[in-house]
């Protein structure tokens, strides 16, 4: 065999490339959204809490329809009733004297349009986030980043489900996990946040809540609809995501989102 | 409708034929290729001014008995020069064939066969590629690419750019069963699809069956992608390769004992990861694979031959993150006369596919795999020159490992888990026959028999009315069911087990010299599942055994065809018209979560999935212009209804789209011999968008918008497009030197369409509005690459 000396011009545009585009969309008739997450600050009394009415709308629309004529309470089990009021017009209903007992079960009722909408919940108890640890670490592109981390302690003696909730200054909205401890049972664990951006002095708010499997599961959906892998080759046909509110009016015209309670436990975090 | 035919039909059939009583004598042999002893599969062998027609098998041997006589008989095989001998058959006689490749050494010599449609055997719905059209096909980077190339038959199609699998008649890509030298292929993909795992330079031959499918495959429902590697050059040392922008290749083969038996191994590696590293990269990403094969003739009845291939992907982020999966064969053959009518082959088949993931950050490995154990064995009976028998058994053992999750040190917050194991035993045996009734009418009629055994060691979860899945009549949505108890079954228990009889017909009409029409029918039966919900295969999809709540796969398609050659075959028709559908599907309860679930069961649902369509491919044969026009128009559709009356099933139990239905689709692929240095090929090819389901509203929950849907692949992406050119130059050879080479030179996508391989709905991250993310893989890419042979 010949020694070879080979000669190669490359020219490589070999590009993957992500560009906003028009698509022309449907709009189906408005659905109502209830959006009633009752979260008991560790700490508070948990007496003031807030239920938002909102509808479905176009897509592209850029502002979310309230619904403000609608007659919002919520029940415990000894059938003692917190009534929501709306006061400001912007679709939220709140309550001052609301009563939060940990595995307690509560019954939200709304009654909207003639129809009577209502979902039943136990309160979940959350653990105490007990240390916050931050590391720079080396990501993609061999760059290093920032990464965050909350610790806290899984309750070996039960199943249990967390949703953890991170809200980055300079990301518009939250962005949220669903965890359950089938890997970490019993174990002091963590949750996990990391962006090549964030830097010194910026603000990341972190939360913990224990939650119901229903909701573990529902958020879990929300989770992978809402995110940016929605829609690529590798995600899952998308379909909509119905929560545990009933219409027991009409059981045909549900209502999108959930009724949820849980305690809270939440940190304001600056990055150092 | 259906189709029940019994053994005792078949039984009769044989006898009658085996009552012709005659003054008859054998003639076999094999045919090989004259320059490197390579056999050759599918090669025509006929007598001239006679009917006698046979073709030699996947080992290249051929035979046939016919009547004592003086005969001309004459081999033809696509790209080589024919070979005619006379023979005077007075006793039974062993003829071989060495074909001398159509290059310009032996110009004095007849006549080249070129490529025509097969309008004399029933065989339909059964594409051939040779690696010479493979090659000229231009590429994406100048990877030569055998799944890329099938995507431009009929009926053929894929997710798009860069996806991985291939879709036959609107069947899941899970649907395939792809055999490398007799051994499974778990994933035909390299770097997530845009590559395929077979080095072109070490197969010997390709066979697509989309229908039709013979009696001795089994265990997949829509397809049979059948290749074979090369054996290997038993006369002299050789060598070809190739450097292109991604990867290199390198093949070596030769003689171990001249003529007797013979070596090659053949390697390909990506190194685009090594530009990475130098630019002070961490990351690296990368794919190998190593093909091997050795074969011995021991003597004129018995060959042994050995094959095996390993190919793995890499990808490594900062090591934090590193994912390796790939497939691994090896396979032992015994190639066995009984006499020069009973040709036997016996198969020892080991293969696997593994996956890994280290995930360092959250401090986990992850491994997953198949192992699969096939032992079998196949004969082929030549009963006469108008009937031949395929007969067979077949036994395949099954290990699957859904996962083992190992923390990757103490300090790890991950604990140790195993997912249960699940092992299967599949047997099967098969009768076919393939029998000329007379001039015109060709007829193939056979069955399989195929059982499944479910077995332990495993522990099976128990539910409430044996229902896994739960439907919550109040929500009107599926839950998963919770176990009530649970069984464990030991490993000399089987935990559910099935059989099946696969019926298998094809028969075809000779109209004239030119023309002829073909049907046939199909049962195929699959008993493993892939677990994907996703519309390409993912690397980590992993296949699970049926089972109490798994149950088998089972497919019938119809299919009739018309077949024409034109102008001394320099065209050729086919027209062919489909009709499949498939019992069992699996589909998924919506949010369905698949990876290391350990009761996948919770999840699924059983539903039906059917396609139909046309298929039209055009194709001219001969001149300096080749290629071909294939244009297909299909539905390809899912259903999975309630249950009960009261479930709403998937899709409110309305028949959607399935993820690969593609209602056009046009390929065009040609190449253009301008003079024996340059030629040039063009592909183009055009596809109705994949369905998908797009957002018919948005709200807010918890402060995420959320956007809402309707019912399930209501929309498409836009229309898929793009045309590629290549040109080859082979720089004049000097006489006296072995070495020779080429450069091709491509353009993939040439006009830069970008084609959409999603479009995802979401809220900008800075601004708060909603907008709509088109994700396009390639713009137009142009490669070189050089090829050399010595």
């Amino acid at each position: 065999m010949k020694k070879i000396s080979l000669l190669l011009i490359l020219c490589f545009s070999l590009f993957s490339c992500e560009d906003v585009i028009d698509v022309p969309l449907n709009t189906a008739n408005p659905k109502l959204v209830i959006d009633a997450s009752i979260k008991w600050q560790k700490g508070t009394t948990g007496n003031l809490q807030t239920i938002k009415l909102t509808t479905t709308t176009g897509f592209f629309a850029e502002t979310i329809p309230t619904v403000n004529n609608a007659i919002v309470y919520v029940t415990n089990s000894a059938n003692e009733q917190f009534d929501f009021v709306n006061t400001t017009n912007e679709g939220n209903y709140v309550c001052s004297n609301f009563v939060p007992v940990i595995n307690e079960n509560y019954t939200l009722t709304v009654v909207y349009n003639g129809e009577t909408f209502s979902a039943t919940e136990k309160l979940f108890a959350t653990p105490t986030i007990e240390f916050i640890e931050q590391k720079s670490v080396a990501g993609f592109g061999g760059i290093d980043e920032i990464q965050v981390k909350f610790f806290y302690q899984d309750n070996g003696q039960e199943i249990n489900y967390y949703l953890i909730g991170f809200k980055y200054q300079n990301i518009f909205f939250p962005e949220y996990g669903a965890l359950k401890d089938e890997f970490f049972q019993g174990n002091q664990t963590f949750g996990f946040y990391s962006n090549p951006d964030l830097k010194t002095a910026e603000n990341l708010d972190m939360s913990l809540q224990g939650i119901s499997l229903p909701y573990y599961n529902y958020m879990n959906k929300l989770i992978n609809i809402s995110g940016n892998n929605a829609g690529s080759p590798f995600a899952t046909p998308p379909a909509t995501v119905k929560g545990n509110i009933i219409n027991t009016t009409n059981s045909a015209n549900f209502a999108l989102g959930y009724f949820n309670l849980s305690e809270i436990d939440t940190r304001n975090y600056v990055i150092e | 409708m259906k189709i029940k035919f019994s053994l005792t039909t078949i039984l009769l059939l044989l006898v009658t034929s085996f009552s012709v009583a005659q003054e008859k004598y054998t003639l076999s042999g094999i045919i090989k290729d004259a320059e490197t002893n390579e056999t050759l599969i599918g090669v025509s062998v006929q007598f001239a001014n006679t009917n006698y027609f046979t073709t030699s098998n996947e080992y290249g041997f051929y035979s046939i008995t016919v009547p004592k006589a003086t005969y001309n008989v004459i081999t033809s095989y696509v790209g080589y020069l024919n070979n005619q001998k006379e023979i005077d058959l007075t006793k039974n006689t062993t003829l071989n064939f060495s074909l001398n490749f159509n290059s310009e050494v032996l110009e004095e010599v007849i006549i080249e066969e070129k490529i025509k449609s097969n309008i004399k055997t029933p065989e339909m719905s059964v594409n051939k590629l040779s690696t010479v059209t493979i090659k000229q096909m231009p590429v994406v980077l100048g990877e030569v690419d055998i799944i890329k190339a099938i995507l431009f038959l009929p009926g053929v199609t894929n997710a798009g750019e860069g996806q991985s699998g291939f879709n036959v008649r609107g069947g899941g890509a899970d649907q395939n069963l792809i055999l490398l030298d007799e051994a499974t292929i778990f994933n035909s993909s390299h770097v997530f699809g845009l590559f395929s795992v077979f080095n072109p330079d070490a197969i010997k031959d390709l066979k697509l069956y989309k229908g039709g499918i013979p009696a001795r495959f089994g265990g997949r429902i829509s397809s049979v992608l059948d290749i074979y590697q090369k054996d290997g050059n038993s006369k002299s040392f050789h060598g070809n390769g190739g450097i292109g922008l991604i990867s290199s290749r390198l093949l070596v083969e030769g003689p171990i004992v001249k003529d007797k038996g013979s070596f090659l191994f053949a390697g390909r590696g990506s190194y685009a990861h090594l530009f990475l590293k130098l630019s002070g990269n961490e990351n690296s990403a990368y794919f190998y694979d190593l093909n091997t094969k050795l074969n011995y003739t021991l003597n004129k009845k018995n060959s042994l031959y050995l094959s095996g291939y390993f190919g793995r992907d890499v990808f490594d982020i900062n090591q934090s993150f590193t994912n390796t999966y790939g497939n691994s064969t090896l396979n032992v053959r015994w190639n066995h006369l009984f006499s020069d009518k009973i040709f036997s082959n016996l198969s020892a088949i080991y293969s696997d596919y593994y996956y890994g993931l280290n995930l360092g950050f959250v401090g986990f490995n992850y491994d997953s795999g198949i192992k699969n154990y096939n032992l079998k064995y196949d004969f082929k009976h030549y009963l006469s020159n108008t009937i031949k028998l395929n007969y067979g058994v077949n036994a395949l053992y099954y290990d699957f490992n859904p996962g083992t999750i190992t923390p990757n040190d103490q300090n790890s917050a991950i604990n140790f888990r195993q997912l249960d194991k699940k092992y299967a035993f599949e047997p099967s045996f098969y009768l076919e026959s393939e029998q000329k009734i007379n001039d015109k009418l060709n007829v193939q009629y056979g069955f399989r028999y195929s059982l499944f055994y479910r077995l332990g060691q495993s522990t099976i979860n128990n539910y409430t009315n044996n229902e896994a899945v739960v439907f919550n009549s109040e929500l009107g949505i599926y839950e998963k069911g919770i176990p009530i108890s649970t069984t464990f079954f030991d490993s000399n228990k089987t935990i559910a087990d099935f059989n099946n009889f696969e019926p298998r017909l094809s028969a075809s009409y000779q109209l004239n010299e030119e023309a002829s029409v073909k049907a046939n029918y199909n049962r195929t039966i699959q008993y493993l599942q892939l677990v994907t919900n996703t519309a390409s295969p993912t690397p980590l999809d992993v296949y699970t055994p049926s089972d109490n709540f798994i149950k088998p796969q089972i497919g019938d398609q119809f299919a009739v065809g018309y077949f024409r050659n034109f102008k001394e075959d320099t065209y050729s028709l086919e027209v062919e018209s489909f009709y499949k559908k498939v019992k069992n599907r699996i589909d998924y309860i919506d949010g369905a979560d698949l990876i290391a679930n350990d009761a996948i069961e919770q999840v699924i649902l059983n539903g039906n999935l059917r396609s139909y369509g046309l298929e039209v491919l055009f194709r001219k044969n001969k001149g300096k212009l080749t290629g071909w026009v294939s244009y297909t128009i299909s539905k390809s559709e899912q259903k999975t209804p309630g249950r009960t009356a009261e479930e709403t099933g998937i899709n409110n139990g309305q028949w959607y789209r399935s993820a690969y239905d593609k209602l056009h689709n046009l390929a065009i692929t040609s190449s253009y011999k301008y003079s024996e240095k340059w030629n040039f090929s063009a592909n183009f090819t055009l596809q109705t968008g994949q369905p998908v389901t797009y957002p018919n509203g948005q709200y807010v929950y918890q402060g995420l918008v959320i956007p809402s849907y309707g019912l399930r692949n209501e929309n498409s992406l836009p229309l898929y497009h793009h045309l590629d050119i290549a040109a080859t130059l082979k720089p004049k050879q000097k006489s006296s030197k072995k070495w020779q080479s080429e450069w091709v030179f491509s353009v993939y996508n040439l006009y830069s369409r970008k084609n959409a391989a999603s479009i995802s709905f979401r809220q900008n991250q800075d601004s708060g509005a909603n907008e709509a993310i088109r994700l396009s893989i390639f713009g137009a890419v142009p490669s070189v690459s050089y090829n050399f042979k010595f």
